[in-house]
């Protein structure tokens, strides 16, 4: 499954115990990663880095797909990361839209999970093309 | 007698031929609740191949299973242990379809005062379940995810007879109390080590051994447990 990509995904996972698994799965697959809190800690830790980051990865936790969206594009503000994909995992969905990735702005994604599959084809069809 | 629960196993011919006029065999699908905090419990059950959840929500609606009850346990033993016959914080919810077999649970608290021996099987099975309570507990306050739901897997596997497993990512993640994000990626782990295959709705155990060595100690130590308190004829973990 690992191949060499040499692409930087920023992670944005405030949850202690998916963070460790997604950052494992994602190093797994090739990418460098750069796993943070939330969006304080993401820019704190990524200001040096900023124009290294090829795409933002967040998960929801608590708050709206909008809020997400939001902190994707104030992150990408404040690191002059734009045009960065930015793809927010969704939490708490119904199964009509398992399965689904719903392109919601220029470059910002929803997807709604069925396997972490989707994911990998939807991070090789964002950061290869 | 019945093949399916390891508990009624345990009954004597006679003690069995005594109560089997009171058992009735009843179909449950995925989903139903048989009890919800603070109802009273009426039936007691001896599941023969369906699982059953008992679960504990909090009030900002966060759910995390406590117990996992299959041909190994029954469903409802507080109404014959006491005399007050409910729970007023759990949840007991059919999280695989199959059969049990149902009993009132006064008939069987009635018969539980006569009967030395219903009384060793039922407290033996109690102390087990308190030992499965205390486990669980343990387990996930100091195992990581990955590990607790291997050993979760495992549960399933053994009660249910079947790798092959009806489940949503989104139930285990209620039943782990733990969110749906991790346990796809803690899938995703299993798969790439060729322990599952997994898809919408359905998980496959391909390689239990492997999973025993993902999952943590909680699994072999129950087992062990279960075995020590409620062996003899037989081992009850496959």
């Amino acid at each position: 499954m690992s191949e060499k990509i040499n692409q930087t995904i920023l992670l944005v996972e405030s949850d202690d115990e998916t963070r460790p698994l997604l950052q494992a799965n994602l190093r797994g697959w090739g990418y460098q990663v750069i796993a943070t809190v939330d969006e304080k800690d993401a820019i704190a830790h990524t200001s040096h880095v900023g124009g290294q980051i090829d795409l933002i990865l967040i998960n929801q936790v608590g708050f709206t797909i909008e809020d997400y969206i939001n902190v994707g594009l104030r992150i990408q503000r404040s690191l002059n990361l734009l045009p960065t994909p930015v793809i927010i995992m969704a939490e708490g969905f119904s199964e009509e839209l398992e399965g689904r990735t719903i392109q919601v702005g220029k470059n910002e994604y929803v997807i709604y999970m069925e396997d972490a599959e989707q994911l990998i084809t939807l991070l090789k069809e964002l950061l290869l093309r | 007698m019945p093949a399916k629960n390891y508990l009624l196993n345990l009954f004597s011919k006679e003690l069995y031929e005594k109560l089997s006029p009171s058992f009735k065999e009843v179909f449950f699908e995925t989903g139903v609740v048989l009890h919800y905090p603070s109802e009273t419990i009426e039936q007691v059950y001896f599941p023969l191949n369906c699982l059953v959840s008992v679960t504990i929500s909090m009030n900002n609606g966060a759910t995390a299973e406590t117990a996992l009850l299959g041909k190994h346990e029954v469903v409802g033993i507080n109404a014959v242990l006491s005399k007050r016959p409910t729970t007023t914080q759990t949840t007991y919810m059919v999280q695989q379809e199959g059969s049990v077999l149902k009993i009132d649970a006064k008939v069987l608290r009635q018969e539980f005062n006569q009967s030395q021996e219903l009384r060793d099987v039922l407290l033996d099975y109690t102390q087990a379940l308190i030992a499965q309570v205390s486990q669980t507990a343990a387990c996930n306050s100091l195992h990581p995810l990955e590990q607790r739901f291997a050993r979760w897997l495992l549960e399933v596997r053994s009660r249910s007879e079947s790798n092959d497993l009806k489940i949503t990512q989104e139930f285990i993640a209620h039943m782990l109390g733990v969110r749906r994000a991790g346990v796809t990626q803690a899938a995703q782990k299993f798969k790439e080590k060729g322990l599952i295959r997994y898809g919408r709705g359905h998980i496959q155990i391909i390689d239990q051994q492997g999973l025993e060595s993902s999952a943590c100690e909680c699994f072999s130590c129950l087992r062990k447990e279960y075995n020590r308190l409620l062996g003899g004829r037989q081992d009850l973990v496959l």
